[in-house]
């Protein structure tokens, strides 16, 4: 016992590397160890603030759970993120290597006390990061984020099999078994609930109205929001008659005086109708009379008097913000031009003429009685709601026939009887602008062109509608509900609808009940939950590394193991870094849909974990995840386990015999000679070291990992749509922002990424060779570090990018683009060389150092706000602005010169003498004897 | 000729080196004795420019060698007490970039490099890491290393560590050689009879201070003792070897 305690301690304290330190640190490995765990515990801290905000948020249902779901995934992908890393960067610790075997060999210890001490070494590391790293979001996160008081039902998001596409015709049988789940005890359309669902579906002629729960065909619903695309349709009329224009400043519809004219650009019809004007969801001044019917006392004068408090300044970056105030005022805008009061407006222009009588703002005689009964998610009966001002944003009411009719007419406009109707709905249509990813606005109408639809849905206190059409595949879909929107149902049913139609797999109808969690025990559970899942999360990640490592050692002879397991712990770095980047952040129903479909992301194991987390707090929701956690840590498990079985039964004894390194009989080592002698020699022994030295070859992936990650940042993300002034439907061959945003990005991280890595040293003891070779004055030094660093990480960078950018590019654009680049590199390149002189890989190491680190992550939000701008100012350069060239050309080539000056200078005056030390050494030192 | 003048060596207070003065010859072997922590690898660090000095003088002839450091280094060749070399490259680059560091001229150091290695054994290995390398190995990479600018003074700090007894026999007709050739040699070494066979002058070193300095044969005579070991047990050994080893293996046996 007393054996493995001594080893155990050996073995845990070899997890932190102390080779690299200064012989002047002073405070060796308790130091370093201690920034370790204080950079944890501030990153525990920083994560853990947030959690004071969301404490008792009861917001509406689903999103409140999407916002616990992505909270609860960061905090799992980031402990993976981060016991990975740590895993990686500790790769030769993890099995028993030669160094342990020879020292421990002739020493009377079982080889299962050594082996069982590796295993608590390694488990210890991985506890005691985890652990610090949740020290204080650990306690934080599983008190606020609150289980919900009362039982919920949400929707499974997982996914039916795929089956033959099923027709408008027999739409009604397969929906009714699909729907049997959502039927079931607490969920929203069980038994006794008063929801109902009436379904309209029309393909290739064939329309079909059907109903489930209380809901007949010929139920008047409110349809909500999709009564802005009404709005939309009736916009286009007015237009086509000439009587407002789509850029027509808004201004201009509104009453004498109502608004001041502002300087600058001004919301347009367009930019209402797309939902690009920047005005708020909901007027700030509603003050509603009646909670249960808020909308029903704004009036057109309430509605005037926040337009001219507010303006009608168009903001110059308004982006896709969905707005009902926006539509509310457009309706109005366009009753006044037409004289006429919105609902005459859409009677007259469109409802009529289509033959929707049921289709209307207010209810008649006849009609009252079928305006089927709204319930809030929790079934509770509540009253329909009317507008007045802000009709054109969802006042009108429908049936299904109705609704079908109508979608009928928006997918075959050609078969009008009207002429003026039809070019209008067509004008309708048209995609005008960016919503996100690939899905586009018209003048109400969302297009997804992903399924080649047209969409919409709406929802108000006791309603939720989703209606969609394509034609392309000619088919309708109308779904109306009698249940708030906060339960999903209408859009769940509606996209249901239109993948059987198309026989793609199904997103399920089931519904899964979460129970209550209250009181001491329900807070117990969380931490429980919480903390297991973290471990696990940990120990996944930690043991599938551990698992590829022993069974790479198993299956390849040892030399070319060595050789290949610095490749792998590369492989490792970038799958771990990749992943993390890569995958979507925050949870949406369509995330959580994928990452349990068999698609990419449900590779992901940080959604695992995820469904783990739920499972273990009690809650269904995510099984089919939490099972894949299951298995994967049982595989993990098992992997690890024979990995250190076979570790212990083949490589333990091998060890020794086999050569670490096999002799080479073969090769040429040749590398031209550039510059002087003296530079040539520290060229060539800074390539070679970078190319040989796993470590360094590590810390240089570390940058280019975050490079890349930031790469994609600009250039997937809705950041790339932002900054993106014109989406196009090939983005690689714009000269856009974030293209040039990214590749000075990727630059500017292989630089530093090399340049850190000339500043950890390779082998301190090895240095006296340097020491003791003759050289005079410190400019031979300046100029081999120049010209290593350019060798490894300019040129490279920039000769990779210029065939990129010159096959994608316009030779005049990619020749312009190169310059800068070039010039940014050199700059960066001379400002890495400031400071004192010292030969890549050959100075001690001093952890304060990494405080300058720890200030650029800090900064990093800054020096991306920057690298966008300026790249916003070289597109300007690029497109043809000379003046903004020169600009940016003499900005750049002024901080070379400077940087390049400095460097100069310091390598003629007295800091020309090569540093091998950071710091002058103390007093008191070994005595090297 | 190296002169050294008044060497000393402090670290916090306490005296490594004291005092050192001593003068190696071109064309004399000059064997530096002292038991472990006596400060002879300390001296050698100092002479080498590695390490700076608290006080005292070191000449090489008769020019002290601050005076131009640069091209002092360019006139000695140095063998570490231990082989710390840089594991990741090979023999045959390691040793090319000691030549590119010591800005001999491309072509013929090459052709040197090959000449050295071959003659020492490594001609065979030269492409493999120098991590592969044994001991004795590591040890002739640095002989070659120190050899391959043919300098005038040459300071050994064990240089028989590790060496086969093949290659310890050329290594010790090597050093006379060169001696004989007119090089300064300076040498440290446990092995005193080695040290005797080559030699003709040594220096003993006593925690920090020189104890002897003079010829074998002058001591022999001075000392009446038949043997260097004999003089260097009672010069530079504080305790009697015979009872300590008895104090060893009785303290085993409890």
């Amino acid at each position: 016992m007393a054996r493995f305690r001594i080893l155990f301690r050996e073995f845990l304290f070899r997890m932190v590397d102390l080779e690299l330190l200064s012989s002047h640190a002073q405070g060796d490995s308790s130091r370093l160890l201690g920034q370790f765990a204080s950079l944890l515990l501030f990153i525990s801290v920083l994560i853990s603030i947030p959690a004071l905000g969301v404490g008792g948020g009861q917001g509406e249902l689903a999103a409140a759970l999407n916002l616990a779901w992505s909270i609860e995934h960061f905090l799992i992908a980031t402990t993976m993120l981060l016991v990975g890393l740590f895993a990686v960067l500790r790769w030769d610790s993890a099995f028993p290597d030669r160094r342990d075997v020879l020292v421990l060999a002739p020493l009377p210890i079982r080889w299962q006390t050594l082996l069982v001490a590796k295993v608590a070494a390694v488990a210890a590391a991985l506890c005691l990061t985890v652990a610090v790293f949740h020290a204080v979001a650990g306690l934080a996160w599983p008190a606020a984020l609150n289980a919900p008081p009362q039982t919920l039902s949400v929707p499974a998001l997982t996914t039916d099999a795929a089956r033959t596409p099923v027709d408008a015709a027999g739409m009604e049988s397969v929906l009714a078994s699909d729907l049997a789940p959502a039927r079931a005890p607490f969920a929203p359309l069980a038994v006794g609930t008063g929801t109902g669902v009436a379904v309209g579906v029309s393909q290739r002629g064939v329309r079909r109205i059907f109903t489930f729960g209380p809901a007949r065909p010929d139920s008047i619903f409110e349809i909500a929001s999709v009564t802005k695309t009404f709005t939309g349709i009736a916009l286009a009329q007015l237009v086509l008659q000439g009587k407002v224009r789509l850029d027509q400043p808004i201004r201009e519809l509104l009453p004498p005086g109502a608004v001041r004219k502002p300087k600058g650009a001004e919301i347009t019809l367009l930019d209402l109708a797309t939902h690009h004007s920047g005005l708020p969801r909901m007027p700030a001044n509603l003050h509603a009379a009646d909670d249960d019917n808020p909308l029903a006392d704004y009036t057109a004068d309430d509605l005037y008097a926040f337009i001219a408090g507010y303006g009608v300044a168009k903001p110059p970056d308004a982006e896709f913000l969905y707005s009902n105030l926006g539509f509310g005022l457009l309706g109005q805008a366009l009753a006044n031009r037409a004289g006429a009061a919105w609902p005459a407006l859409i009677k007259t222009g469109i409802t009529d003429p289509l033959g929707m009588s049921d289709t209307t703002v207010a209810l008649s005689p006849e009609q009252a009685p079928r305006f089927i009964q709204g319930h809030d998610a929790g079934h509770r009966p509540v009253r329909g709601w009317d507008l007045d001002a802000l009709a054109g944003a969802g006042a009108l009411r429908s049936t299904a026939g109705d609704m079908l009719t109508y979608l009928e007419a928006n997918l075959h406009p050609e078969r009008l009887a009207s002429r003026e109707l039809a070019a209008a709905i067509a004008e309708s249509q048209a995609p005008r602008a960016v919503v996100e990813g690939s899905t586009r606005v018209g003048l109400g109408w969302g297009y997804r062109s992903s399924v080649a639809a047209f969409t919409h849905s709406g929802g108000t206190g006791g309603f939720g509608s989703h209606v969609a059409f394509s034609p392309e595949h000619d088919y309708a879909i109308v779904v109306l509900v009698n249940q708030s929107p906060a339960v999903p149902l209408a859009d769940m049913i509606g996209e249901h609808i239109r993948q059987r139609l198309s026989g793609e797999p199904a997103v399920s109808l089931a519904f899964v009940t979460i129970p209550a969690s209250r009181g001491i025990l329900g807070w117990a559970r969380r931490m429980f939950a919480y903390w297991f899942t973290m471990l696990a999360a940990g120990a996944f990640i930690f043991g599938s590394l551990l698992t590829a490592q022993g069974l790479a050692a198993q299956l390849l002879p040892r030399p070319i193991f060595l050789r290949a397991s610095s490749f792998l712990q590369v492989a490792a770095f970038c799958t771990i870094v990749g992943t993390y980047f890569l995958q979507p952040m925050a949870i949406s129903d369509e995330v959580i849909l994928a990452a349990q479909r068999a698609g990419r992301l449900s590779w992901s194991p940080s959604f695992w974990f995820l469904g783990l987390f739920q499972q273990l707090n009690g809650s269904p929701a995510l099984a089919p995840l939490a099972r894949r956690a299951w298995a994967g840590l049982a595989v993990v498990g098992c992997g690890t386990a024979l990995a250190y079985g076979l570790c212990y039964l083949r490589t333990l004894r091998q060890i020794v015999e086999q050569p670490e390194i096999a002799p080479h009989t073969l090769g040429a080592r040749w590398m031209p000679q550039i510059g002087k002698s003296i530079t040539a020699a520290i060229i060539q022994f800074s390539v070679r070291t970078l190319l040989r030295s796993r470590l360094h070859r590590m810390i240089l992936a570390f940058y280019l990992g975050i490079g890349f990650s930031l790469t994609i940042l600009f250039l997937k993300t809705p950041l790339a749509q932002h900054l993106s002034e014109t989406p196009a439907a090939d983005p690689w061959r714009q000269v856009s922002v974030p293209l040039l945003a990214s590749s000075i990005l990727l630059m500017g991280f292989w630089v530093m990424g090399v340049r850190v890595a000339f500043s950890l040293p390779l082998d301190l003891r090895a240095n006296w060779i340097f020491q003791i070779a003759a050289a005079r004055g410190g400019a031979d030094y300046l100029a081999a570090r120049r010209r290593s660093l350019l060798l490894l990480s300019v040129i490279p960078v920039w000769v990779g990018l210029a065939a990129l950018f010159l096959y994608l590019w316009p030779l005049r654009a990619a020749v312009g683009h190169l310059a800068i680049l070039g010039l940014v590199g050199l700059a960066l390149a001379e400002i890495s060389l400031n400071g004192a002189q010292k030969i890549p890989f050959t100075c001690a190491y001093l952890p304060g150092k990494s405080n300058i680190h720890l200030t650029f992550w800090i900064l990093i939000g800054l020096v991306l706000a920057l690298v966008a701008k300026g790249a916003a100012y070289e597109r300007l350069a690029l497109m043809g602005d000379r003046a903004m060239f020169a600009m940016v050309a003499g900005v750049l080539l002024a901080v070379w010169a400077g940087a390049r000056w400095r460097a100069e200078w310091l390598a003629k005056s007295g800091e020309g003498i090569p540093r091998f030390e950071e710091e002058d050494p103390a007093e008191v030192l070994t005595l090297g004897l | 000729m190296l002169e050294l003048r008044g060497v000393s060596k402090r670290y916090s207070g306490m005296l490594a080196v004291d005092h050192v003065s001593f003068v190696a010859s071109p064309g004399e072997v000059t064997g530096y004795l002292g038991p472990n922590g006596s400060g002879k690898s300390t001296t050698m660090k100092m002479i080498t420019g590695l390490i700076e000095r608290s006080s005292g003088e070191i000449l090489f002839e008769g020019v002290p060698i601050e005076r131009d450091l640069s091209a002092y280094k360019q006139r000695f060749g140095y063998v570490p007490e231990e082989p710390h070399l840089y594991a990741h490259l090979s023999g045959l680059e390691y040793l090319v970039m000691v030549g590119q560091l010591r800005n001999l001229p491309g072509k013929p150091t090459r052709e040197r490099i090959d000449g050295l290695l071959r003659l020492l054994g490594l001609h065979g290995d030269r492409y493999t890491p120098i991590s592969a390398y044994s001991k004795g190995m590591r040890q002739k990479v640095l002989l070659a290393a120190a050899l391959l600018h043919d300098p005038d003074l040459l300071l050994l700090d064990e240089p028989f560590s590790g060496l086969d007894v093949g290659s310890a026999m050329v290594l010790r007709s090597l050093i006379q050689e060169l001696a004989a050739r007119g090089k300064t040699i300076l040498f440290s070494s446990h092995e005193l009879e080695t040290v005797e066979r080559v030699s003709s002058r040594v220096v003993i070193l006593h925690r920090g201070k020189v104890v002897a300095d003079d010829s074998i044969e002058r001591l022999r005579k001075l000392m009446s003792l038949p043997s260097l070991e004999g003089i260097f047990s009672q010069l530079a050994m504080e305790q009697d070897t015979a009872a300590l080893t008895r104090e060893i293996a009785d303290l085993i046996r409890k």
